[in-house]
This record gives C-alpha cells, structure tokens and sequence, in this order.
C-alpha cells in the first residue's frame, strides 16, 4: 500500500526555519570556540601543536 | 514608483549639488591629510579610532537597500519583516571576534585575498576572487540601479541622471580621499542617517501610540503579528546567514579590521552592528505605522518615503533624500574603495605584476576606482531586475565562503581542498535552491552545504597548518 505524504505550506517553512537555527546556531558555536581557544594566546602559539608534543 | 515625485525639482537640485559639493571636499581634504603611501591610501595609516570605526562599519552596512528594502518587509511580513531584516546586523557582531584573530594574525596584511592566499593555496583564492568580483559586482549594480530608481521616484529626475550623478560623486571622492576620505564622509554619514531616522520615529509615535498601532494591526492586518507567517519564517534565517557571508569574505570589513588600531577592533563591530540593527527596527517600525494609519501606498518598496511625507509635509521628502543620498553614498564608496584594494593588491600585486612597488599599488588602485566607478555605471545603465532578487542570487556564493573563512582562522586542521570544494558546492547547490525552492533559502542552503563540506573534509583529512605564514604578506 502506498501512502501520500506531503508537508503543509506551514510545516515547509518551519523546516526551513529549523534548518537555518540550526546551521546559524552551529557557526555561532564553531567561532565561540575558536574564540575562547586562542583567547590570551599568542596567535602563532598553536594549542594544538603543544599538546602533540607532549 | 509614485504617480508624482516627492519633492520639489528646484529644491532636489539645491540638494544635489550641496551634498555632492560636501561628500567631494570632505573626501578630498581629509584625503590630503594622510602621509600619502599605499598603507595610507588603501587603509587610512592603519590608525583608525573607535568613533570613525563604528561609524564607517555602520554607514557601510545602511544601503539603500536597508532604507527602502527593511520597511518594505516591515510592511508585507509585519513582525517578521523587522526582526529578520534586523539579523542581519549577526554579520557584524560575529565578525568581532574573528576581526581580533586578522588583526593579531595578519598586522601588515591588506586583503581578505591576502588571508585566503597565504592560508588555503592559489586555487582557492582564485576561486573566492571570482566568487567575491561577482557579488563586488552584484552589489555595486544594486546601490547604482537603486540610485537612479529612488532619484527618479522622489524628484522626477531622469534614472540615468540619478544613477551617474550618485556614482560620480562616490568615485570622485574616493579616487582623490582614499579610505582617509572615505571612513571621515562615512562618519558624517552616518550621523545624518541616524539622527533623521530618529527624528522620523519619535515624531510618528508621537501621533500614534505603540499600543494603537498594535490595537489597528490585531483588527485588520493580524498576519503582521503572526510570528507563524510561513513568508516570515522562511526570511528568518536567511538574512542572518547572507549577512555573516558578505561580511566575513568582503574586503570592505576585512579592509575596516585592518585599518582600525587593535584596540577598538572589537569594540566597532559589536557597536556597529548595534547601530546598525536600529535601522531596519525603526525603518519597519514606521511601515507598521503606515498600515494602521491606511495609508495610500500604491508602490510597497516607497512606503518609507511616502509615511515620512505624510508626517513631516515637503521636509519629509527633504529628510528621505538626505537618508538616501548619504546611505548610497556611504556604501558606493566603501565598495569602491574596498574592491580597488582588493584589485590591487591581489590581482596586479600578487598575479599580475609580482614585485610591483608601493607607489605602483598606490596608482593601481587609483586607476580601479575610476574604472569600477564607470563600470557600474555601464551595467546600471537598463534597470534590468529587482534589487533585492538579485542582492539574494548573490546571497548564494558569498554564504559558502562562511565557514573556509572562520574556520581558517581559528582552526589549523582546516582543509584546503575542503575550502575550495566548499566554496564551489556550496555556490551551486545555493544557485540551485534559488532556482528550484524559493530565491529566499539560497544563502541558507549554501551555507549548510559549504559547512558540511568543510567540516567533514576538514576532519576526514586534516591539515597542519603553520599560523607563522600568515604573518606575512
């Protein structure tokens, strides 16, 4: 059996609302992050590289 | 456009040539104020203070798209309208983090072509040169086919006429002010902007209260209230994320980071973008004001203009053409200026001629404002399209360069193949989108693609990248 699925008007643009939260909220983390990890660092001074090396 | 102009032809003259008169000799006199070298040039000594900071970011950011564009979704999407166009300003304070990371990184870089270059290899400059030419393009035809339309419809001047005398005035003060000239006319600018818009707002709630407004809206347009609106929902997001495109890959903010000292890099972007949200906010607050008082607005995009007529008589039409000169202006010169940096610095320094002196890249970019200026002026001369139409197709190739820009800067397993795939895919699938779903979700569904693609490309096979070799140039 085969069952019609549609979404309404409504619910395509709360899917596309969702969608941009979501991707606008994931940057909004991603430069929080990145922030807070370089924040009183010197900018060459790779926490990353450090932490290999230990 | 109105059935008659606005303002008087006699007085929409008067006001022409005195404000051009003025952008020109401020731009040229502070332009004469600096050393004279390339650094002065491109980037005002790189000693810029908060107040000229904020105020060029401001300025830059009011377009005319902001003043005629924001009250007309204020006046169609209602609540929506106002906030989404507001999100906007997300652009400028998410910047203010990563314009502290440029500043450290790159001290005597001049490009947002400068950072791509040295962090990600010569394709995927290439790729974001042209990606940035064609939105540089994109934008500047929308702030000359807006001058001519606006000119047209508040004076009855002929569009052709509106159009070359905004440019004109913009490339001419730029050409000889450099950015010195240009972040002092911004400062001015912006002022005006603000002040006028203030002036129009607390007069309208003088006459009608908050609540009657609400009370008017609720009884016969309460779509305007709905924060359900599917149009409204689907604006939302989309503003926002077009915003952090054009602003994290755009030489004209980049350009800002670099001419500002480091003390107040922050600072600016955080309060520029607070001023600069209370535009659309005001601006849509006034067309909610324009449907519960029914007022006539037989052409939606000229609600602003049409309101402050009815509140402030001939001198509303005066104080809309001041806003709108002084925000076109404001935008057509940091564009300007800001691409001729761009021009000239990447495309003849680091291609072209390699090796080329400072005086050369001083001259080049001279000779690209001029160039760009007429250029503009060429493509804008048949109002082809719908400005906003085509500020949202561009909204697809700037939101890929979103995350190859952030990441960049703060994370060194950021992928150079991944950035350059992220830039392409995202560009064509956000082309896509604006085609085959709505022209309204291209920057959103290009800024997801191009995350993905960065992210997954980027941690699949990281890079190690040496921060040391942006300290060049």
């Amino acid at each position: 059996m085969q069952t019609e699925w549609c979404m309404t008007e409504l619910q395509q643009a709360l899917l596309i609302f969702a969608i941009g939260a979501v991707v606008t909220l994931t940057t909004v983390i991603m430069i929080a992050r990145g922030h807070a990890r370089w924040h009183g660092r010197d900018p060459y001074d790779d926490p990353s590289r450090a932490a290999s090396h230990d | 456009m109105t059935e008659a102009p606005l303002l008087d032809a006699g007085i929409a003259w008067f006001l022409l040539v005195a404000f051009s008169v003025l952008w020109i000799a401020l731009g040229v006199w502070w332009g004469k104020r600096g050393k004279g070298d390339a650094d002065d040039y491109l980037l005002a000594g790189r000693n810029i203070g908060l107040a000229l900071s904020t105020a060029t970011l401001m300025a830059s950011w009011v377009t005319g798209n902001t003043t005629l564009a924001a009250p007309e979704v204020g006046y169609t999407l209602g609540l929506w309208g106002m906030l989404g166009y507001a999100l906007a300003g997300l652009g400028l304070f998410l910047f203010a983090p990563l314009a502290i990371r440029i500043k450290r990184l790159m001290p005597t870089a001049r490009t947002s072509g400068d950072f791509v270059r040295l962090r990600y290899g010569r394709v995927c400059w290439a790729v974001f040169l042209l990606i940035t030419m064609a939105y540089t393009l994109g934008f500047l035809i929308t702030q000359g086919m807006g001058a001519g339309l606006l000119l047209q419809a508040l004076s009855g001047f002929d569009y052709r006429l509106g159009m070359v005398c905004v440019i004109g005035v913009s490339t001419t003060y730029t050409l000889f002010g450099g950015m010195r000239g240009v972040v002092g006319t911004d400062f001015i600018q912006s002022l005006l902007i603000m002040a006028l818009l203030v002036l129009v707002a607390v007069l309208g709630y003088s006459r009608i209260s908050v609540e009657e407004v609400y009370v008017a809206l609720e009884a016969e347009h309460p779509s305007r209230l709905n924060m359900l609106l599917p149009a409204g929902l689907l604006f939302a997001w989309n503003t926002g994320l077009f915003s952090m495109g054009e602003v994290f890959h755009n030489n004209i903010w980049w350009s800002r980071v670099f001419a500002s000292r480091p003390s107040v890099v922050f600072r600016s972007f955080i309060l520029g973008g607070l001023a600069w949200t209370t535009v659309p906010i005001v601006t849509g607050a006034i067309a909610l004001m324009a449907l519960a008082t029914n007022l006539d607005v037989p052409q939606v995009n000229m609600v602003f203009p049409l309101i402050t007529a009815e509140l402030l008589g001939s001198g509303g039409a005066v104080v809309v053409f001041i806003i709108i000169f002084a925000s076109l202006t404001s935008t057509l010169d940091s564009l300007l200026a800001a691409s001729a940096d761009l021009i000239a610095e990447d495309v003849v320094a680091h291609w072209l001629r390699p090796g080329i002196s400072d005086a050369q890249i001083r001259q080049a970019a001279r000779l690209v404002v001029v160039g760009l200026g007429l250029l503009t002026m060429l493509l804008s001369w048949q109002y082809i399209t719908s400005m906003y139409q085509l500020l949202l197709f561009t909204g697809a190739l700037v939101a890929s360069t979103i995350w190859p820009i952030a990441m960049g800067l703060y994370w060194p397993q950021a992928n150079r193949q991944a950035a350059t795939a992220a830039m392409v895919v995202g560009s064509i699938t956000g082309l896509l989108a604006y085609v085959l779903v709505a022209p309204y979700c291209a920057a959103l569904v290009s800024a997801a693609v191009s995350a993905a693609v960065m992210g997954l490309g980027s941690h699949w096979n990281p890079e190690r990248f040496d921060w040391r070799q942006l300290a060049g140039r």
